[in-house]
């Protein structure tokens, strides 16, 4: 289909609270949340006290940033686009651990002013959109609106569509003003799902090819290892649409069948590309550890009609890698972590750290959602007891803090967002960062090394938490983690 | 404004909070849409050499966080909210609400809201610096003099020899820190005190700021909303002067001394000194220069204040060419003509190409179309400059493959450091 001939649907997609009470506030047990979302109570609740949190805007701004040749355009005053700079890193390491040649993000800002927000953006869009198709002749051009554009009401879908026939490459707008939404997956769900308008109906069918979404902290190592487990199943994985030439994303529906790295992620897409194209698709949890690598694996199996193999590779994976595990369980066994990261991969990373004898003492996930959530979340409460705390939170540093502070655990497994905070508390830190190694069977076994690593020297957040002088009230300390979360109680 | 091509800022809303986040126990409230206050750390904070700072600063810095629902009924009551949590939870000395689009678009009237204070003992004080206002610079701008006006008390005396200095905007100067400790140091051998110093500045400087007898304003662009509001409110003059570096430095003290009227003397003695130090390194760096350095057509790609301060420590100091210098902070149209001046009576001639651009593509362009053989410019700059086979020091903001914390590249020692990381960058290139 030509670009003349697309049609560019209306891009705006449902909230992540409107279409699946996805809550971003709530501190329990393990239990107690499972438990409610059973009775169907668990429900979203404002905080009076609020901490720099995440946007809509942010997840298709990053991640378009990162398919290959793409031009991101933000249509914002220039701060929205700001996260590019950091992405720009991130991309870097990335092309270079895939072999791809240096080049770096390409993002544009229509550096909305206050002209613009009184008598509209569209003229410099415009000029933005032709410039950029001039510039870099790029075989797509995302659109990424903001709050500015939205309140003040530039219609980009109509702009897009009447640029479309001037310019070669595919405009894909993306509607996710960031204040459309309190749940950072909604921006997921906005990029994927514009993506769809760009993905051509399969000329024919690679019956051997699965078709794998790559969120963009998922580094090359990890996809080296579902590669290897799909090549044991004779399978091979087109990952979409991170790192990967536009063609790989126009040719998608021609695959097998979809699963996903990070079925947070997906959870929207999947829906309407098996609606579209009629691929069919599976979102088992994130495979880290053994059982959730199983767990992985067997449903992929399923859907595409090869149990019997995939049985096959479990044993002779389990056979191979268990010994190291037990290996490592022995140096960790006893341990106390602290796991933080988005909910899909908090409760994998938690998942992991059980095979390896480490207590979660609390897991934060940015949001809670069941569709995502509680099947795995049973599976832990089963696997662990169910007592360790689950913060559901997007960000929200005090809540951390006061867990830190609480739990004082041996380690935070975490990233780039928890990273800083927990060595600034005396919380040794075992990565999870844009690199790490630690989907799959050799997955596992190599960040169970990781966290030894990361106990042998402590120093540094030692020293660091003897002098860090955080910003709360000592008062603060003594109240329950949850007190600002829902009306107060007095 | 015209779209922008990798932008070499954030808004005003990140200018404004990296000003707040260098302030002594002092927190932002963020009134705006969820992802602003996290995006501007990623943004300006990691953007700009990687920094943690800020009292309440990066993922700790309060924030209403508005979603749709304010959008369509207003924010004010949830900004009064979080006003009263911050108070509770944040141990802060003076809490400063600063606004993002939707604030700004919607109409809060945070005037009010943070009116309901006063006179309750609370110190808290508000900025309207939505992202659609201008550049980090701006926000700067607007949230230095929003502070001032909000807290600054009349002097009943003035404090002889005391100065403050304004127009270094933390962070988008990656070496802020740096920066300001050397020029402190270098005021303090001439006898200079400094109560505002933009960095570490508690709200009883700010009350007192007003006893200052001069203002210092350490750019061409930057900082003059504040020491206009000192000259027309509370009678304190000021001078400016870009960024010194190297023996600039001089004439810098100079002008301070004069302002002041102080012993000249003791300003002439302690430049004999600096400078001492100063040729002491640039004489060890010979050899080295001749390998690397002689002859070498020098291109820059920074702010104003930066561009010009490094221009002149490489022509008047080190003997290099300048070949191409690109302005890319997007000064008012009435101060250029003031800024191009300083590039005047340079050492070895004009400079063959001197503009302002801030857009990406356009300055990459204009490298190639005037190919420098050694640049200074930013992370956004190495590809260009691998591209064109043309050894890079990145100093400037975005600052992604260096990390700052205590490197200067202000005043004599500054220039040192300049000279030593160029020639350390040329010689592993």
């Amino acid at each position: 289909m030509s670009n003349e001939q697309r049609n560019v649907a209306r891009t705006t997609v449902p909230t992540r609270e409107s279409r699946l009470n996805t809550i971003t506030a709530y501190v329990g047990s393990g239990n107690e949340i499972a438990g409610k979302a059973r009775g169907g109570c668990l429900l979203q609740q404002d905080r009076r006290f609020s901490q720099a949190a995440a946007c809509a805007e942010m997840m298709p701004l990053c991640n378009s940033a990162l398919i290959d040749g793409n031009v991101v355009i933000a249509h914002s005053p220039a701060g929205c686009s700001g996260m590019l700079i950091l992405i720009g890193m991130v991309g870097r390491a990335g092309r270079l651990m895939r072999g791809l040649p240096e080049k770096n993000v390409q993002g544009i800002s229509t550096n909305l002013d206050e002209r613009d927000v009184v008598y509209g953006g569209a003229e410099e869009l415009e000029k933005a959109i032709l410039e950029a198709d001039a510039r870099y002749s790029p075989p797509a051009i995302t659109i990424i609106t903001s709050c500015a554009s939205g309140i003040i009401g530039d219609d980009v879908d109509s702009i897009v569509r009447s640029l479309q026939p001037r310019v070669k490459a595919a405009l894909i707008p993306i509607q996710c003003e960031g204040f459309r939404s309190g749940v950072v997956s909604t921006g997921y769900d906005a990029f994927l799902s514009a993506l769809l308008g760009v993905i051509d109906p399969p000329k024919r069918k690679r019956k051997d090819t699965l078709l794998l979404i790559n969120p963009l902290s998922i580094s090359r190592p990890n996809e080296v290892e579902i590669e290897r487990l799909l090549g044991e199943l004779g399978l091979k994985a087109q990952w979409f649409p991170l790192f990967t030439d536009f063609k790989n994303v126009r040719n998608a529906a021609e695959t097998a069948g979809v699963a996903s790295l990070c079925s947070l992620m997906s959870n929207y897409f999947f829906k309407q590309f098996q609606e579209k194209f009629g691929v069919p698709y599976v979102d088992p949890p994130m495979p880290v550890g053994l059982e959730f690598t199983d767990w992985w694996l067997r449903q992929v199996g399923k859907m595409l009609g090869i149990e019997e193999k995939v049985e096959k590779l479990i044993e002779s994976e389990h056979a191979r890698v268990r010994p190291q595990i037990e290996e490592l369980r022995s140096q960790l066994q006893g341990k106390r972590a602290y796991v933080g990261f988005n909910l899909e991969k908090s409760l994998s990373l938690q998942s992991l750290l059980t095979e390896l004898g480490i207590e979660t003492v609390v897991s934060t996930g940015f949001e809670y959602s069941d569709d995502y959530g509680l099947d795995r979340l049973e599976n832990l409460n089963s696997r662990c007891g169910g007592n360790f705390t689950l913060h559901i939170g997007n960000f929200q540093h005090f809540e951390w803090a006061h867990l830190f502070n609480r739990e004082k655990p041996d380690m935070l497994v975490g990233g780039l967002e928890l990273g800083g905070a927990a060595l600034r508390q005396g919380v040794p830190v075992a990565p999870v960062l844009p690199g790490t190694f630690y989907i799959g069977y050799d997955g596992a076994v190599n960040y169970g090394r990781e966290i030894v690593k990361a106990l042998r020297n402590t120093s540094y957040s030692r020293n660091l938490a003897q002098r860090v002088k955080l910003p709360y009230r000592a008062s603060w300390f003594r109240q329950k983690t949850h007190k600002y979360i829902g009306r107060s109680e007095s | 404004m015209s779209f922008v091509d990798t932008p070499r800022s954030t808004c005003a809303l990140g200018g404004a909070l990296a000003y707040i986040n260098s302030l002594s126990r002092t927190t932002p409230i963020v009134h705006a849409g969820p992802g602003c206050a996290s995006v501007l750390t990623f943004g300006q904070n990691f953007g700009g050499g990687y920094q943690h700072v800020g009292h309440s600063g990066g993922f700790a810095a309060p924030s209403s966080n508005t979603v749709e629902k304010h959008v369509v009924f207003g924010g004010e009551d949830r900004l009064r909210e979080q006003v009263g949590t911050t108070l509770e939870v944040i141990d802060a000395d003076l809490y400063f609400v600063v606004t993002g689009c939707t604030a700004g678009l919607i109409g809060d009237d945070v005037r009010a809201v943070v009116g309901e204070y006063a006179g309750k003992g609370k110190n808290v004080v508000f900025a309207e610096t939505p992202g659609f206002k201008g550049n980090t610079y701006t926000g700067y701008e607007i949230a230095t003099r929003a502070l001032l006006e909000q807290t600054v008390r009349p002097a009943e005396r003035k404090r002889r020899a005391t100065v403050n200095l304004l127009g270094i905007v933390p962070t988008q100067d990656p070496f802020w820190q740096g920066n300001l400790a050397e020029i402190r140091r270098l005021l303090a051998g001439i006898g200079v005190k400094v109560v505002l110093s933009g960095d570490g500045d508690r709200l009883n400087a700010f009350r007192r700021a007003a006893e200052a007898e001069l203002n210092i304003v350490l750019s061409p662009t930057t900082g003059l909303a504040a020491a206009e509001y000192f000259r027309d409110t509370h009678g304190i003059p000021f001078i400016r002067h870009a960024l010194p570096i190297g023996s600039d430095t001089a004439s810098f003290l100079r002008k301070v001394a004069e302002a002041l009227d102080l012993d000249l003397r003791r300003v002439e003695s302690l430049v004999a000194r600096e400078e001492d130090f100063f040729w002491k390194h640039l004489i060890k760096l010979s050899e080295a220069y001749t390998y690397i350095l002689v002859n070498r057509e020098f291109g820059i790609v920074g702010d104003s204040n930066y561009a010009i301060g490094l221009t002149r420590f490489l022509a008047n100091d080190l003997g290099l060419i300048p070949r191409i210098v690109i302005l890319t902070d997007d000064p008012q149209q009435q101060l250029r003509e003031s800024i191009l001046e300083y590039f005047t009576g340079l050492e070895g001639g004009t400079v063959s190409k001197l503009v302002f651009e801030q857009d990406g593509f356009l300055i990459s362009r204009l490298l190639e179309e005037n190919r420098p053989d050694i640049l200074i410019g930013s992370s956004a700059d190495r590809q260009t400059a691998g591209k064109l086979f043309v050894p890079i020091l990145s100093v400037a903001f975005p600052l992604t493959d260096r990390v700052a914390l205590a490197n200067a590249y202000a005043g004599y020692r500054g220039a040192v450091n300049l000279a030593e990381d160029l020639a350390s960058e040329l010689l592993s290139a």
